[in-house]
C-alpha cells in the first residue's frame, strides 16, 4: 500500500519539478503586470507576423509530413525491398541529429554563397535560405519521424487479414486503403499529426539557423520569444510563450474533441 | 464456374507448402480438402483466391486463366480462419462492404 503511494508521489513530483512548476511560472510572469500589457505585447505587428509565420510552418509541414509518413510506414511494414532497413533507420535521423546541425546542413545545400546548389538557385532568383521556404524545409526535417513512428506499430498490429478480406470482396488497392487500412490506423496517424504539429510550433534551433531572424519577416513565434527575451522585454517573451503553449494545447484538445465523436459513430 | 488448379507449387523460404498440386472442382460440386495442419490446405485456398501467387502452375476459374488476376477481380468468396471483420465498421456495414465496393445501388445495399 505504502509503496503504491510512494510511486505516485515520485512520478507526480518528478513531473511537477521538471514540467509543472516551470511552465506555471511562465504563465505567472506573462501576467505579472496584468492582462493588458500581456495582450499589448502579443498584438504588435511583429508579434502577429511571428505567429502568422509559425502557423504557415504548421500548415505546410503537417500535411506533407503526414502523407509522406503514412506512405513510408506502409512501405516499411507491408513491403520487402532492398534498403528497407536503411529507410527505417534514416527516418530516425532527425531525432538523432541536433536541430542546429540540421540548420547548418540546409545552409550547405541551399546557401547562396557556398551552398551545393546555391549558385544555381541564386541565378534563377530562388531564395531558400533566409526566407520562408528554408524555414519550412527545416521544420519538415525536424518533424519528419512522428507520423511514421506512430503509424508503424498500428499497421503491424492490424495485420493484413482485413485488407485481404477486402480484396476478396472486390476492393482494389486504393479502395482497400481508404475504406479499410486508413480507418483502422487513424488514431496512430492522428497522434502522429498532433506530435508533428507540436514540434512544428515549437521548433527553434534549425529554423533559427536558416531564418536570418529578420523581425517581421523571417521571425517565427519561437524566434520572437528569444528576441524579446534578449531585449529584456520579459512580459513580451513570456506572453508570446503563453500563446505558443495555448496553440499546442488547442491541438491536443482538438484531437480529444474529435476522438469520442468518432468512437460513437 | 469450375475451378481448375494445374500443377501448382508454392514455397515459403525452404518450406514447400504446395508441391505440384492439381485439382479440378466441377461446376455445382462441393469439394472438401482434408489434411494435417501445415499440409498446405490454406495455402491452396489462398492461391485460388489470389491472396498468394504460385511459384509455378496455373489457376483457371470458369475456363479463364486467373493466375495473374488480383483477388478483387476473381470473384472468389473466402471465409478466413481468424475473423477478418472490419473493426471500425458496424455489423451492417461489414455485411454490406462487398456491395458498397462494387458500387451497387443504395436501395440494394439497404435491402
Amino acid at each position: 500500500m505504502r509503496s503504491r503511494y510512494a510511486l505516485r508521489f515520485l512520478a507526480l513530483g518528478y513531473l511537477a519539478l521538471l514540467l509543472g512548476i516551470p511552465v506555471a511560472l511562465v504563465f505567472v510572469n506573462a501576467f505579472q503586470d496584468g492582462i493588458g500589457p500581456a495582450w499589448d505585447a502579443v498584438s504588435t505587428p511583429e508579434a502577429q507576423h511571428a505567429f502568422y509565420l509559425t502557423l504557415v510552418m504548421v500548415a505546410v509541414t503537417v500535411p506533407l509530413n503526414t502523407i509522406f509518413g503514412v506512405l513510408a510506414a506502409l512501405a516499411i511494414v507491408r513491403q520487402r525491398f532492398r534498403g528497407r532497413a536503411l529507410l527505417n533507420a534514416a527516418i530516425d535521423l532527425p531525432f538523432a541529429v541536433s536541430p542546429v546541425v540540421v540548420g547548418l546542413a540546409l545552409l550547405l545545400v541551399y546557401g547562396s554563397r557556398d551552398g551545393w546548389i546555391g549558385d544555381w538557385l541564386a541565378e534563377h532568383g530562388i531564395r531558400i535560405i533566409f526566407s520562408t521556404p528554408g524555414m519550412i524545409l527545416a521544420t519538415m526535417f525536424v518533424s519528419l519521424p512522428f507520423v511514421v513512428r506512430e503509424t508503424i506499430p498500428v499497421l503491424r498490429e492490424i495485420g493484413t487479414d482485413q485488407e485481404q478480406a477486402a480484396a476478396t470482396l472486390g476492393a482494389g488497392p486504393l479502395q482497400t486503403f481508404f475504406r479499410v487500412t486508413l480507418p483502422a490506423i487513424r488514431w496512430g496517424v492522428a497522434y502522429g499529426i498532433v506530435l508533428t504539429t507540436a514540434r512544428a510550433l515549437g521548433e527553434f534551433g534549425a529554423v533559427s539557423v536558416v531564418s536570418g531572424k529578420l523581425s517581421g519577416q523571417t521571425e517565427t513565434a519561437t524566434l520572437y520569444v528569444e528576441n524579446r527575451f534578449q531585449r529584456f522585454d520579459e512580459t513580451g517573451a513570456y506572453a508570446a510563450s503563453v500563446v505558443l503553449a495555448l496553440l499546442a494545447l488547442v491541438t491536443l484538445l482538438a484531437m480529444n474533441v474529435i476522438k469520442p465523436k468518432e468512437a460513437r459513430a | 464456374m469450375s475451378i481448375v488448379v494445374d500443377s501448382v507449387s508454392k514455397r515459403f523460404g525452404d518450406f514447400v507448402a504446395l508441391d505440384d498440386v492439381s485439382l479440378e472442382v466441377r461446376d455445382g460440386s462441393l469439394t472438401a480438402l482434408l489434411g494435417p495442419s501445415g499440409g498446405g490446405k490454406s495455402t491452396l485456398l489462398r492461391v485460388i483466391a489470389g491472396l498468394e501467387t504460385p511459384d509455378s502452375g496455373t489457376v483457371s476459374i470458369a475456363g479463364e486463366d486467373a493466375t495473374q488476376e488480383p483477388p478483387q477481380r476473381r470473384n472468389v468468396g473466402f471465409v478466413f480462419q481468424h475473423y477478418a471483420a472490419f473493426k471500425h465498421m458496424t455489423v451492417a456495414k461489414n455485411v454490406a462492404f462487398g456491395l458498397t465496393i462494387r458500387k451497387r445501388s443504395r436501395e440494394e445495399i439497404d435491402a
